[in-house]
């Protein structure tokens, strides 16, 4: 069974920090395999389909080969024994930032939509210009912080998204270091706003219709990996 | 999900294998979509690395000698 | 080492084997001198400490019964001797604080409140990643001395875990069988002491790059 692994530079497992054989001279890394009872997060072989890629995101995409025993988990699978096959090199820094460009366009749309409903259509223009013009993004900052605390509105969420998509902190000036130096990497950022702009979408939804956070979430997330599959070009 | 706070919390709990699966799970699912914490749990890891490269205290010649010596009175009061 | 092995140790020792002895000091010294310092700031006294423990180990050589392992044994003498040592000595701790929740309350400003509407209990700052670093930058003199200060200014049980299972490499059991410490304390204990030391650590790099 074909699948996908995400793992930090140099094929290293990020949690596991297992250090992954990887493929050469055109055969695929070596048949890595566990003993005793697969375990979720403690013992096995863990793996994603095309449609978990999100929760998952790292420095470096790989497609594993699993084989043996194999059990679904909650996202993922999780088998007796792996072997990576080959690199994704186009899961880089430039499909990260347009993946994360895609999330903040989406919670962009969301809060042009807000707007419309309540009828603020100066601020929606302001809005649409913004990336655009790097001049009206004080106004939209100074836009968000006319929403009550309170609100659920995606506005509320917008100057904190401007910050994170730039590797800051909601509420903060601090500038991100840049990666040599330590600071988030494109990738990381990806899965930051991955999660923050799927959980805005979640929380309008919620707003709306009480009940629906769940579902909206999970759909936003499956819309993602689909982005990133579809992007990727990968075959199920 | 769990929050940064509880990552800060639990990060040694999670080092030495003192969560259960669904914690474990939730602890991985957090720190993946969050940057400062994916920060945090590099910093005390390459913490635990440094400790691990401490080098000894000067066990010095001279402690040791006091130490042989007496050894030496203990060895000859047993006589 | 096996039981056979240190039977015959043990033998050699009480005949007053000097050989025997010495290599077993020199075996256990230098761990038994990091482990004093971890409860007393002078290293002048934790070398008496060392000194006293080897004494009182030979003066209960006759006695040692086998039911703990020689190492254990006499690492537990040093235990005893530091802590008595220890309670003599002041010790500056701002770590350490007179209620046992202290350390719960470093760094809590370094999260947004529970009651944020948008982050919650989420970091306020960005913590950088120190895989990136070159091995040498936590082992400038700064970074050495802060970790050293910040060891001494530890409450003397969690400079003793973390001594033992991060710079000694101990397992778990053993540190709390040495310690007389439940697994789910001694890991309380570790967590807080690896909390500050990562604290000082982050000082250190803070201070050679600002940002």
């Amino acid at each position: 069974m074909i699948a996908y692994k995400f793992l930090s530079a140099g094929a290293f497992g990020f949690f596991s920090e297992y250090a992954w054989p990887t493929p050469a001279a055109g055969r695929p890394g070596g048949w890595v395999r566990v003993s005793g009872e697969l375990r979720h997060c403690e013992n096995g072989i863990h793996a994603c389909t095309e449609e978990q890629l999100v929760d998952w995101l790292d420095e470096e995409l790989w497609e594993i080969e699993l084989d043996g025993a194999a059990v679904e988990v909650e996202g993922g699978v999780v088998a007796e024994a792996g072997r990576l096959i080959r690199r994704h090199e186009g899961w880089d820094d430039e499909c990260a930032r347009a993946f994360v460009d895609d999330c903040v366009e989406k919670t962009i749309a969301l809060a042009a939509e807000s707007l419309l409903e309540t009828g603020r259509k100066q601020d929606l223009e302001e809005l649409r210009a913004w990336r655009a013009r790097p001049d009206a993004e004080r106004k939209v900052r100074a836009l968000a912080l006319t929403f009550e605390e309170e609100s659920s509105d995606p506005i509320a969420f917008l100057d904190d998204v401007l910050r994170l998509e730039r590797g800051g902190r909601p509420e903060s000036e601090a500038m991100a270091l840049p990666v040599e130096r330590g600071g988030p990497a494109p990738f990381a950022l990806a899965a930051n706003l991955g999660f923050v702009c799927a959980h805005v979408a979640a929380q309008v939804a919620e707003h709306a219709t009480p009940g629906t956070y769940a579902e909206t979430y999970e759909r936003e997330r499956l819309s993602q990996s689909a982005w990133l599959a579809e992007k990727l070009r990968l075959q199920g | 999900m769990f929050s940064c706070r509880q990552i800060y919390d639990l990060i040694t709990e999670y080092d030495e294998g003192g969560l259960s699966t669904s914690e474990r799970r939730q602890f991985e699912s957090h720190v993946i979509v969050c940057p400062p914490c994916r920060g945090f749990v590099s910093q005390i890891r390459a913490t635990r690395r440094r400790l691990g490269k401490d080098s000894t205290p000067e066990f010095t010649a001279e402690l040791e000698d006091s130490i042989v010596n007496a050894f030496r009175a203990w060895k000859e009061q047993r006589r | 080492m096996n039981s056979a092995n240190e039977r015959r140790l043990l033998a050699r020792l009480r005949a007053g084997d000097e050989r025997a002895f010495r290599a077993l000091v020199a075996d256990l010294g230098p761990s038994l001198l990091r482990v004093a310092r971890a409860y007393v700031r002078d290293s002048e006294v934790a070398a008496e400490i060392v000194q006293e423990t080897w004494v009182a180990a030979l003066g209960g050589l006759d006695n040692f019964e086998g039911r703990s392992s020689l190492r254990t044994w006499v690492f537990t003498i040093l235990a005893n001797c530091a802590r008595r040592r220890g309670k003599t000595e002041s010790r500056s701790a701002p770590f350490s604080s007179l209620n046992a929740g202290a350390s719960e309350e470093i760094e809590l400003d370094r999260f947004f409140p529970t009651n944020h509407h948008r982050w919650a209990s989420c970091w306020t700052t960005i913590n950088t990643r120190w895989e990136a670093l070159p091995e040498e930058a936590l082992s400038t003199e700064e970074a050495n001395a802060a970790i050293m200060e910040t060891l001494k200014s530890l409450p003397p049980n969690q400079a003793a875990v973390i001594t033992l299972r991060d710079i000694e490499g101990w397992s778990s059991e053993e540190v709390c069988s040495l310690l007389v410490l439940s697994s789910a304390n001694q890991r309380v204990l570790l967590h807080r002491a690896r909390l500050a030391v990562r604290h000082a650590l982050e000082g250190v790099l803070r201070v050679r790059s600002p940002s």
